[in-house]
């Protein structure tokens, strides 16, 4: 059974997509069809509705997750009320979400039920440690479209990234894409007791010393960085920035020659794109990051929306070769 | 009039909301909607239960079970808009029913407790048989579902329904026809539970109730608060003192010098210098009236207080800018609230600060004095303060004032207060201190000018 028990090692895996109709609600149904049979409390939920603005604008329905006796579901009242599903309410939550307050429930009868879960990150968190009371072993998170920020390994400890033909129809290219979100999460820690210093840090832009000793810049945002009027390399070239990460922050340093080691709170906090990210690297800069997040799996969908199939064989082959971890195409797990 | 009308207006009223823990959102649903009492009786009952609780809190064995009951009331939710559905008749579903089943189930608990705490002001129904008709796997754990006990049918269909689903088109069919069954139970249900609104309706209330008295006999404890007495025509406080100024000065390390007052039923001017306490006077004695006549215990060491219909209160700059008022117009305006109460011979407590006070001295002090003869006309219970020389017969209390110390030590805006003796003083003298300069120098204001103000003095 692939990957599976992986999951159980973990207290709470997110399930991203990186396009949609990347097959992330597969690679969830097909997850929790494989967890049915094992006799292990798992939960379930998902980044409310309006963490996921597109199927607000296209108004295409959220899938429904098929859920199994025994397991324990957290959606929004709204869409516990259309349930199609036999569940016993264990719990409702004080506080609202735009589809009102959440159900916390345990399935008696495999069934189908729509999830809507918490909106931000930290109910999310607060949600993983509430399910502890239940002897829930692992929480799994349907995350939202290209919000990796709740896949973030400050919200869960390990992901499954969905990825497929939807994001490019060109094999290489899907590959390269793919690898980059996967260098990105598999970015490398730095040393434990600075991860812990660094940890609390949450704005500004930090100079780190030879001792390791955490220096205040003094420059309050990073779109400020350029304009600093002290050299912002006083206390050596180990920068620290736990806010966004963007084409122009990474253009700035390289352009500085300093092979600079620029620290980064997790892969969720970078937006640069993959060109820039690589000719960072290539000029003799390093990127490291203070939380690391556990990549399980990836999941591919090799057929596009508007009908293109790309080759199932050559594509997995692919995958595996250039990222080095289990691929697996769920449509075709399923059937098989 | 309700509480929450009463924070805007009272100084000192917000902080003592604010320190009240009630724990629950019914708990203070309730605070803010506690009404204005008025008559000696009402009064009396509220505080009597106060007087329980404080009690209860004292005897120090019950902290364990008053934990336990803390905690139950922190779970409460507000389902009172799923009990006016259950009132109109409408037929709920699983998520109002667990809210009605996690209710019961508490107020169960804390109705038990209760009884053993002999706290008998509180009288929260049994719910029993509503925890019976929502529980018939007798487990009470507030989980809910429709439950397969509810009826045979139910629990034949779903059987049927796991074994079928395999198979789409059958399952679909069992699945309609299980949403029947269930629905059908769910209409049984509200049925048998709308029988019993009203003791959810009461035992909701009654533990709201129960929530805000704790909150206040934990409250009357911390603060040192005192049970007033309710009299019928006196009003008169010893160690009289204003929480939030008390606590604000403890944070600097000072002490609240509490002050005794009587004030019956005809006007009292009060004079003092500047910086002598005479508006917090006035801020504590409006505060300790309405805490009492919303059934709280007051801050004061002792207190006898007669029950108005009307605190009237004019302390500070409470001018609006917008209603294009000066600051005398919308104070003397304020003037006929008073005057109307006094022509209806509506009971009322008058607290007014300097009034006339920004106006020219002379009318100021003319308009003061015809406010005290129709204070007197109408025996109008009431205090005014004052820089105004009253040369007029009436009750004439007078802050102690600057007391002269032996030390070197400098006088400075940050110790004045050690020199200072808030405490009141009965006074013939129509004369009123003439300390402004004085006080002028002490907080700093610039030396050349006070010289030349004294120089206008002497003249």
């Amino acid at each position: 059974m692939p990957f599976v028990n992986e999951i159980l090692a973990y207290r709470s895996v997110s399930i991203a997509g990186l396009e949609k109709n990347t097959g992330k609600t597969e690679s969830l149904n097909y997850v929790l069809n494989r967890l049915k049979t094992i006799n292990t409390r798992i939960a379930l939920t998902s980044i409310g509705v309006d963490g996921e603005k597109s199927d607000q604008i296209t108004r295409s329905p959220k899938p429904e997750i098929t859920v199994y006796e025994g397991m324990i579901f957290v959606t929004s009242e709204k869409h516990y009320l259309e349930r199609k599903i036999i569940s016993e309410i264990l719990d409702v939550s004080q506080e609202r979400t735009a589809l009102g307050r959440l159900i916390t429930a345990r399935a008696r009868m495999q069934g189908k039920v729509i999830l809507s879960g918490p909106s931000g990150t930290a109910e999310i968190r607060k949600l993983i440690e509430n399910m502890e009371q239940y002897g829930v072993n692992t929480v799994i998170v349907d995350g939202a479209l290209s919000r990796l920020s709740f896949a973030s390994p400050a919200v869960t400890d390990a992901m499954i990234l969905a990825t497929g033909a939807s994001l490019s129809a060109n094999i290489p290219q899907l590959v390269s894409k793919t690898n980059f979100i996967k260098q990105l999460i598999e970015l490398p820690l730095v040393e434990d007791e600075l991860a812990k210093q660094l940890q609390e840090l949450k704005q500004g832009i930090w100079g780190i010393d030879e001792f390791g000793r955490i220096h205040d810049l003094e420059i309050p945002s990073v779109f400020l960085l350029d304009k600093a009027d002290k050299d912002i390399f006083r206390f050596g070239n180990r920068i620290f920035i736990p806010g966004a990460i963007t084409d122009k922050l990474i253009s700035f340093l390289q352009t500085q020659d300093r092979e600079v080691e620029l620290i980064v709170s997790d892969f969720s906090r970078i937006f640069c794109s993959q060109h820039q990210f690589s000719s960072f690297l290539k000029r003799g800069n390093t990127l490291k990051c203070v939380l690391q997040s556990k990549l399980i799996a990836i999941t591919v969908n090799p057929v596009s929306p508007n009908g293109y199939t790309l080759n199932r064989d050559r594509l997995l082959d692919e995958m595996q070769k250039t990222l080095k971890v289990p691929v697996y195409d769920i449509k075709s797990e399923i059937c098989g | 009039m309700r509480l929450r009308q009463t924070i805007q207006e009272i100084s000192g009223m917000k902080y003592m909301t604010d320190s009240l823990n009630v724990l629950s959102p019914i708990g203070k649903n309730y605070l803010f909607d506690l009404p204005f009492l008025t008559s000696k009786d009402e009064i009396e009952a509220v505080l009597n239960e106060t007087e329980a609780v404080v009690d209860l809190l004292n005897e120090n064995t019950r902290e364990n079970i008053l934990n336990l009951l803390y905690n139950k009331i922190m779970q409460l939710r507000d389902i009172s808009g799923t009990i006016r559905r259950l009132e109109s008749g409408i037929v709920l579903n699983d998520i109002e029913f667990f809210e009605i089943k996690h209710f019961a189930i508490l107020s169960e608990y804390i109705r038990e407790t209760i009884l053993n705490l002999s706290l008998s002001c509180i009288q929260i129904p049994d719910l029993t048989y509503v925890i019976q008709i929502l529980d018939p796997e007798n487990k009470r754990i507030s989980h809910f579902y429709i439950y397969d006990q509810y009826s045979v049918l139910l629990t034949d269909l779903r059987e049927r329904l796991k074994f079928s689903l395999q198979n789409e088109t059958v399952a679909e069919n069992l699945r309609f026809e299980t949403e029947l069954e269930e629905d059908r139970i769910r209409k049984e249900l509200s049925q048998k539970l709308s029988e019993h609104f009203l003791e959810i309706k009461q035992a909701l209330t009654e533990i709201a109730r129960l929530d805000v008295l704790l909150a206040k006999g934990i409250q009357a404890c911390a603060m040192n608060l005192s049970r007033p007495a309710i009299g019928l025509n006196e009003t008169a406080y010893s160690g009289l003192f204003h929480p939030e100024i008390k606590y604000l000065l403890s944070k600097q390390q000072k002490n609240f010098q509490p002050v005794d007052i009587s004030i019956p039923q005809s006007p009292t001017v009060i004079t003092g210098a500047n910086m002598s306490g005479k508006s917090v006077t006035l801020q504590s004695v409006a505060l300790a009236q309405m805490m009492a006549q919303f059934g709280f215990y007051v801050p004061a060491e002792s207190a006898i207080i007669a029950p108005v219909e009307e605190i009237v209160v004019s302390v500070g700059e409470a001018v609006n800018e917008f209603s294009g008022l000066s600051s005398f117009a919308a104070e003397m305006l304020r003037l006929n609230d008073m005057i109307e109460n006094a022509h209806n011979h509506v009971s009322q407590l008058v607290l007014i600060d300097e009034p006339a006070r920004t106006t020219n001295p002379k009318e100021g002090n003319a308009i003061v004095c015809g406010i005290v003869d129709f204070m007197k006309q109408y025996q109008v219970r009431s205090l005014i303060t004052t820089h105004y020389s009253m040369d007029m017969n009436c009750r004439k209390l007078r802050v102690k004032g600057f007391t002269p110390r032996g030390s070197n030590e400098k006088m400075t805006v940050q110790n004045i207060n050690n020199y200072i003796d808030y405490s009141l003083e009965e006074t013939n003298e129509t004369e009123v201190p003439q300390e402004a300069i004085k006080i002028a120098e002490i907080v700093g204001v610039d030396s050349e000018l006070i010289e030349y103000a004294k120089n206008y003095l002497k003249r």
